[in-house]
């Protein structure tokens, strides 16, 4: 099993927090609020391209609309395998902290 | 979920679409394939939409910009790893096709590489003539008043300006923040007991280096010249006087007469100066203590050095040039009257005067713009001949192509695709020629500097100006060698193309002819040009000039011990019998000499000319060999000669209204002055053979000289010129003899001529060789498809001279063509914009003309000759077994 990178599980999982909402722009000004990074459009597209080609997400195209230039929006959703991944990078991160959580908070 | 919620209902409600950029748009639609491209402009244009309504359409505008500017390394990747198997496809083509037809790629790549290396050359010489004084901080605020005059209704235009006009100026117009004025001296230095004879010493106003930005290794710019006594020496006179820069308060003695305390070292003038110097003494030196030098600083009608202004950015020079009329009025108007003079004023922009100016007693020699013109058309016409070679050439070979082209074809590449390989190729060879281009433009810089005159290192090469340069020169000629062949070869039906009779060759009047006989144009428009410079320089340099300049050397005298005790010398050189003739004189032939008022007996104040004159000795007419046409030479036996006699030219003669009669009447610098004209000689060309013969003055005066001319026997002239020396010496200890011979002198006259021809000799060749190489080329293709045609002429009995007839025919017949064309346009050229600059120009004769008709047909023919020969040649057998 292949462990997510940092940047793909963040986007993973903030493909699951916005549900159907889950497209660039969205997930953009999402990962921008909660990161306290400012993602270009081009990071965000790569990422998902990426995450489309290994499988873990796959894209639903909705319906155009006035405002994108009639232009249609391409949404994200998790795969199986996605979710497999996800929860073997969990798993792997759990193992690792494991009883070294005070250690590294307390000091 | 609550997150969630959260986040949807926060939107504000996005109402209108807002067109983004359309240009950005276009970017994106060009680097992504059409799905992407979809959804992420979408995207795109959905986040513009939102921010032209939350911050207004510019910020809208930035944004896009900036976030398409940091998408494109993304998506770059993706589409170039996407193409990326074709590249590897086009890239393996190009290689295979460079090692197949290695002939042909060496021909494309070497003419491509040579044509580079010229323009690159051609670049680094052009960008150094233009930063000519730009180094200065005030480069763009500086200006020089240019002085002209009427005298006698001849006209003089001067670099110099007097002394008086700068300070009125400054006190006068606001607009002018600082001057300075300075000339220039030889000198001789002593330190510690050591001799050195000095030259371009300028001495200048204290505010030389507040104006001029020179970089201080020791000593401040803004006092070092604010008491008299100091100097200011370069890095390189510094080492040599003291051999070290740290000398700050060392002293010098100028002349044998003033200390000077050094207060400053400069960094060396750089090459890119207008004029360059060693030293810089304080003016206040020389008016502390000469009378003379404090009148000159004051005299508003004589000039003898330069002035320079700074202005305020602002000011206009127009405005400022019409006030300068008024100011000369008031203070000298009445003067310059009195004496016939008409003078004005003019400023000049030092950034312009390297390229621009031509004026009398420029500092050094100026370049001119028109090298720069003539420079850029050759790089131009260099590079076109190379690229035509290209096209030719891929063109001709397309039959080879052909193929390839119709198989890209049947497995479903379109045209734009094609296009785009064939021009990727030939920009791949671009590249491959620009690093060959390089290593030529690195081995022949020497070569270069040589030719044009300047002091280019390797590392000049290491620029960005030149790698910028060199870029795009690999963009330019890769497309424009490569778009013809792209599109002509990309337009082939792959239908026809695979019919096994496919080919192309035998087309009539087609594309590929014309442009060879535009190469062949350019080539002997070239060659006449150069031919027709060279007949000029060698008439200038055979033309009788009226004076006899062969074996006569010419010393200048600069310092006082054989103006003292003259007669001596002289007698110590009447000793030597190889010595013919010697004489005194303020001037030879070939260099500058003093213009003055001229007035004559029986004519009011108001009717004087302006000519030059000269002082020289009795023997002075002997030994330069010019005739005397009326009256007599100079004689001893007059007594009265010794009071000043006059003898003056033709031109003269004529202008003063006499001619021969001219004899025994009087003429003389100022009313009082009047002295005999004892006789006339008959015109010689006292300057280069550019201007007319004008009039001249001969004074006698045996005691005002500055150079010693000795016309001696041709044989024992080392000698003769070493015994000279050594009575030199006897006379001179600190100086040494410094000679010349007069015809080399006088023949340097024309080095900027020289320097023309051979720059255009070298491009000429480099442009006839491209031209040959890409003929040759074409030849052993059209050799190489005809020889079956040829093994069955010749089986049918033609001789092989017969086929050789055939195929040279139709080569000779192209460059007869460019010929009839290329023959009267350089003729044309040259004769109205060279040659008629010439007051004495050569007569282009039908001779000059049919040797570079013959030069252009012999090259073209030794070229395509030996091609021609070995298939015409060839045995039939061996085309034809095959069949």
């Amino acid at each position: 099993m292949e462990y997510l990178t940092r940047k793909d599980e963040i986007m993973m999982l903030a493909i699951l927090r916005l549900g159907d909402e889950a497209y660039l722009v969205k997930l953009r000004e999402y990962l921008n609020d909660s990161t306290a990074k400012k993602w270009s459009v081009g990071n965000v597209f790569v990422t998902l391209e990426r995450l489309e080609s290994l499988g873990f997400i796959s894209p639903r195209i909705g319906e155009p609309t006035s405002k994108r230039g009639g232009k249609a929006i391409k949404f994200y959703r998790i795969t199986r395998s996605g979710i497999e991944s996800l929860k073997a990078t969990k798993n792997l991160q759990d193992n690792m902290w494991d009883g070294l959580t005070d250690t590294v908070f307390n000091d | 979920m609550a997150l969630q919620t959260r986040y949807s209902m926060t939107k504000k409600i996005r109402t209108e679409y807002q067109k983004p950029p359309g240009f950005a748009g276009w970017v994106f639609r060009k680097l992504l394939c059409e799905k992407e491209s979809r959804f992420l402009t979408g995207d795109y244009e959905e986040i513009f939409s939102e921010l032209t309504i939350e911050k207004g359409i510019v910020k809208a505008q930035i944004w896009y910009w900036t976030h398409l500017f940091f998408t494109l390394p993304h998506i770059l990747r993706r589409s170039l790893f996407r193409s990326g198997a074709m590249i590897k496809n086009y890239i393996k083509i190009t290689f295979r096709n460079i090692k197949r037809q290695k002939g042909y790629s060496f021909i494309n790549i070497s003419g491509l590489a040579i044509g580079m290396a010229c323009c690159i050359l051609i670049l680094l010489f052009i960008q150094d003539e233009l930063s000519y004084d730009r180094y200065h901080k005030n480069a763009e605020n500086i200006y020089r008043i240019t002085y002209n005059e009427i005298i006698g209704g001849v006209y003089a235009e001067f670099a110099l300006s007097p002394f008086a006009f700068a300070p009125a100026m400054k006190a006068e117009l606001p607009e002018v923040i600082s001057y300075v004025r300075f000339f220039r001296r030889t000198g001789l230095f002593t330190i510690a007991e050591k001799k050195f004879e000095e030259r371009n010493i300028l001495l200048a106003d204290s505010t030389f280096f507040e104006i001029f930005s020179h970089e201080f290794i020791e000593g401040v710019p803004e006092t070092c010249l604010d008491q008299p006594r100091s100097i200011v020496l370069t890095e390189e006179s510094a080492f040599r006087l003291f051999g070290s820069v740290e000398i700050i308060g060392r002293t010098m003695i100028l002349n044998e007469a003033d200390e000077l305390t050094v207060t400053g070292v400069i960094r060396n003038v750089p090459r890119n100066s207008h004029f360059r110097f060693n030293y810089v003494v304080s003016s206040s030196t020389i008016l502390s203590k000469s009378e003379r030098f404090r009148q000159l600083f004051q005299a508003w009608l004589s000039v003898f050095g330069w002035s320079y202004l700074l202005l305020d950015s602002k000011a206009d020079i127009n405005e400022i040039e019409s006030k300068f009329e008024d100011i000369f009025e008031r203070n000298s108007g009445s003067v310059a009257r009195q004496y016939g003079i008409e003078a004005h004023m003019a400023l000049q922009k030092m950034t312009d005067i390297h390229l621009r100016s031509k004026l009398q007693d420029e500092k050094d020699i100026n370049s001119d713009i028109a090298y720069i013109y003539i420079f850029s058309a050759i790089a131009v016409f260099i590079l076109g001949i190379a690229c035509i070679n290209f096209i030719n050439l891929s063109t001709a070979r397309s039959v080879n192509r052909a193929r390839e082209v119709g198989l890209r074809k049947v497995f479903g590449a379109v045209k734009k695709s094609l296009i785009r390989q064939f021009i990727a190729e030939s920009t791949g060879l671009a590249i491959i020629a620009l690093v060959i281009a390089i290593i030529i433009a690195a081995l022949v810089l020497p070569i270069f500097n040589d030719i044009s005159g300047k002091f280019f290192s390797l590392a000049a090469l290491n620029r960005p100006s030149v790698w910028l340069g060199a870029v795009s020169l690999v963009v330019l000629t890769g497309l424009i060698a490569g778009s013809y062949p792209a599109f002509y070869l990309s337009g082939f039906d792959p239908v026809r193309v695979f019919r096994s009779k496919f080919s192309n060759i035998r087309n009539r009047f087609n594309f590929r002819n014309i442009l060879v006989t535009l190469q062949f144009v350019i080539s002997i428009v070239l060659i006449t040009s150069t031919l027709i410079i060279i007949e000029q320089i060698e008439f200038m340099k055979n033309k009788n000039l009226g004076f006899d300049k062969e074996q006569v050397v010419v010393a200048r005298v600069r310092g006082t011990g054989i103006r003292q005790n003259l007669a001596s010398f002289k007698n110590e050189l009447r000793q030597r019998p190889d010595i013919i003739q010697f004489s005194c004189s303020e001037s030879v032939p070939g260099r500058s000499n003093s213009v003055l008022t001229i007035f004559q007996e029986g004519r009011s104040e108001n009717e004087s000319h302006s000519m030059d004159i000269m002082s020289a000795d009795f023997d002075f007419v002997e030994t330069m060999g010019i005739e005397i046409l009326y009256g007599r030479d100079f004689s001893r036996d007059f007594t009265s000669d010794t009071s000043g006699v006059y003898l003056i030219n033709e031109t003269a003669a004529k202008k003063l209204g006499w001619g021969n009669e001219a004899v025994g009447k009087l003429i003389g610098v100022s009313q009082e002055l009047m002295n005999k004209v004892v006789g006339i000689v008959k015109d010689f060309h006292f300057k280069s053979l550019k201007t007319k013969i004008e009039p001249l003055v001969i004074i006698l005066d045996p005691q005002h000289f500055n150079y010693i001319s000795i016309k001696m026997r041709t044989d024992n002239v080392s000698e003769t010129i070493s015994f000279i020396e050594n009575k030199w010496k006897e006379f001179e200890s600190d100086r040494s003899f410094n000679y010349f011979f007069l015809d080399e002198d006088f023949d340097s006259l024309y080095r900027s001529e020289e320097k023309l021809e051979k720059i255009l000799t070298s491009f000429a060749a480099i442009a006839i060789f491209i031209a040959c190489l890409g003929l040759f080329g074409l030849a052993s293709f059209t050799a190489e498809q005809r020889t079956k045609e040829i093994g069955i002429r010749k089986t049918l009995g033609a001789a092989a001279s017969n086929v050789f007839l055939i195929l040279s025919a139709d080569f000779t017949k192209w460059v007869m063509i460019a010929n009839c064309a290329a023959l009267p346009a350089g003729y044309y050229l040259m004769k109205n914009y060279w040659i008629q600059s010439f007051a004495y120009p050569v007569n282009i004769g039908i001779g000059l003309i049919f040797e570079a008709f013959v030069l252009s047909i012999l090259i073209a023919a030794l070229t395509v000759g030996f091609q021609t020969l070995k298939a015409a040649s060839a045995n039939p057998v061996e085309s034809l077994r095959h069949e």
